[in-house]
């Protein structure tokens, strides 16, 4: 109920038109809703034609992209920035081998910082509710499960 | 026909530690599957498992779930190539339990050539979710029984759900960009639960050593199975079409030159083809090979032979 009335305030209206604004002018944001700047070395994945979240595709040659072969691939932008020295305050190199879920479709269009307050997203876009998404670490969990189940 | 809670051979000889071979297969773009016996035929003796293809190069052709239901009709096992261009979340998964219903095992994710490519480029391009959340999702529909919305694979609440016990498998380029970073996609891949990587044809050598090297350092060649792509091209003219127009296609220049000045072309592409296959094979535990033979399916036996991986003719009868 609070959530309903929250995004259609005026407030909140406000505050998303500046933060669109913004992050489209400075990162290319097409408001997925579930910003993951922070873990791909503020570069929007959804810039790249496929909206690849978590690596190349498999027609990136030379760091350039399989579609616009004038553009820089996205994905070479992250992992260089990842590497380098002053991306290391925000510990990139550990974020960008973590596994984004794929775009909820149920918040596209809405303030991503509006999702991390409303707890639909964590803070780098892993998304929490209002949809579940397959955990990236199954075959890991199961296996710790399985020789737990061993032990015991 | 696989029992409902069975896995397919080619997960139960990857497990085993056996060599592989997988081959593609194209399917047809008129709708006659009788076109495809004759390459049915030629991978009859010594392929373990049979790539379909979902729309190479975004265009179009029959779909990869009604040619792998015909291949494993006609004896032969399939791996169904998916790609996410075509189909949301929703239309792949509904693809999955048909094609599981049909005794496909093996499942290929992969994000797909860009429509642009193909002679379709007015068309929408879906790419809801990229290969390695597609891995993920039929990872927990094998190893929960549960869907990418979280529901149970169960037609009522008392039932259990039902895993479906998947082969999963996903692509690789060796070539194309800094071996550090493509090992950390595939170890992303590797994590959400993929099986085996198939590559990109490997024509270059020393691409693929610094490629590796990565790999074991970030600990894929372990977990995973790999399984170098090799391509022997018809032609000069046909490689040169490749590197053009194919996505992810790297041929060094003295590979290109070696091909364009011999007198037999076929010949030479063929005798490379070998070469890579003995090389790759001699240096590093790799699981099996994948060929690609575009059209000429019976350079499939002719490489086997060569290799000495071709069974004896007796074990053909299926």
């Amino acid at each position: 109920m609070f959530n309903r009335v929250w995004t259609k305030s005026r407030l909140y209206r406000v505050l998303f038109s500046i933060e669109e604004w913004s992050k489209k002018r400075v990162f290319g944001c097409h408001s997925c809703g579930q910003c993951v700047l922070r873990s791909t070395s503020f570069v929007c994945p959804q810039t790249c034609p496929k909206q690849m979240r978590n690596g190349p595709c498999g027609g990136s040659m030379f760091g350039k992209c399989e579609v616009f072969p004038d553009r820089e691939c996205i994905w070479t932008n992250v992992h260089e920035r990842a590497d380098m020295a002053a991306m290391q305050m925000f510990d990139m190199s550990n974020k960008v081998v973590k596994i984004q879920p794929a775009v909820d479709w149920s918040i596209v269009g809405t303030s991503a910082v509006g999702s991390i307050l409303e707890k639909k997203t964590d803070m780098h876009g892993g998304i929490l509710s209002p949809h579940p998404v397959p955990n990236p670490e199954l075959d890991q969990i199961i296996a710790s499960t399985a020789t737990l189940g061993k032990t015991a | 026909m696989n029992a409902l809670n069975d896995t397919s051979n080619l997960y139960k000889k990857l497990k085993a530690g056996e060599f592989v071979i997988t081959a593609e297969l194209s399917p047809p773009k008129v709708p006659d599957l009788s076109r495809l016996d004759k390459h049915l035929a030629n991978y009859r003796r010594g392929v373990d498992a049979i790539n379909v293809l979902d729309m190479p190069s975004a265009t179009l052709r029959m779909s990869s779930i009604g040619t792998a239901i015909y291949v494993k009709q006609q004896g032969l096992e399939p791996v169904m190539q998916m790609t996410c261009r075509d189909r949301s979340k929703l239309g792949m998964q509904s693809d999955l339990i048909s094609a599981y219903a049909h005794g496909i095992r093996n499942i290929l994710c992969l994000t797909g050539d860009y429509v642009t490519f193909g002679d379709h480029p007015m068309s929408k391009p879906v790419y809801d979710m990229d290969s390695t959340n597609a891995i993920m999702m039929v990872n927990q529909l094998r190893r929960l029984g549960k869907s990418y919305g979280g529901g149970a694979i169960a037609d009522s609440a008392k039932e259990e759900p039902f895993k479906m016990q998947w082969c999963i498998g996903g692509a690789a380029n060796p070539a194309g960009n800094k071996p550090e970073h493509l090992a950390r996609v595939m170890a992303k891949k590797a994590s959400a639960g993929v099986d085996f990587l198939q590559t990109q044809p490997v024509f270059d050598l020393d691409v693929f050593d610094k490629w590796w090297t990565a790999m074991d350092k970030a600990g894929v060649t372990k977990k995973v199975s790999i399984l170098p792509g090799i391509l022997p091209p018809r032609s000069h003219k046909g490689l040169e079409f490749m590197m053009t127009h194919v996505p992810g296609i790297w041929v060094p220049p003295h590979v290109e030159k070696r091909i364009r000045e011999a007198t037999d072309q076929k010949q030479e592409a063929l005798d490379l083809a070998l070469e890579t296959m003995r090389t790759l094979k001699e240096r590093y535990p790799i699981a099996g090979f994948h060929i690609y033979p575009l059209a000429w399916s019976e350079n499939v036996p002719y490489i086997l032979g060569e290799l000495g991986l071709l069974p004896p003719e007796t074990s053909a009868v299926v």
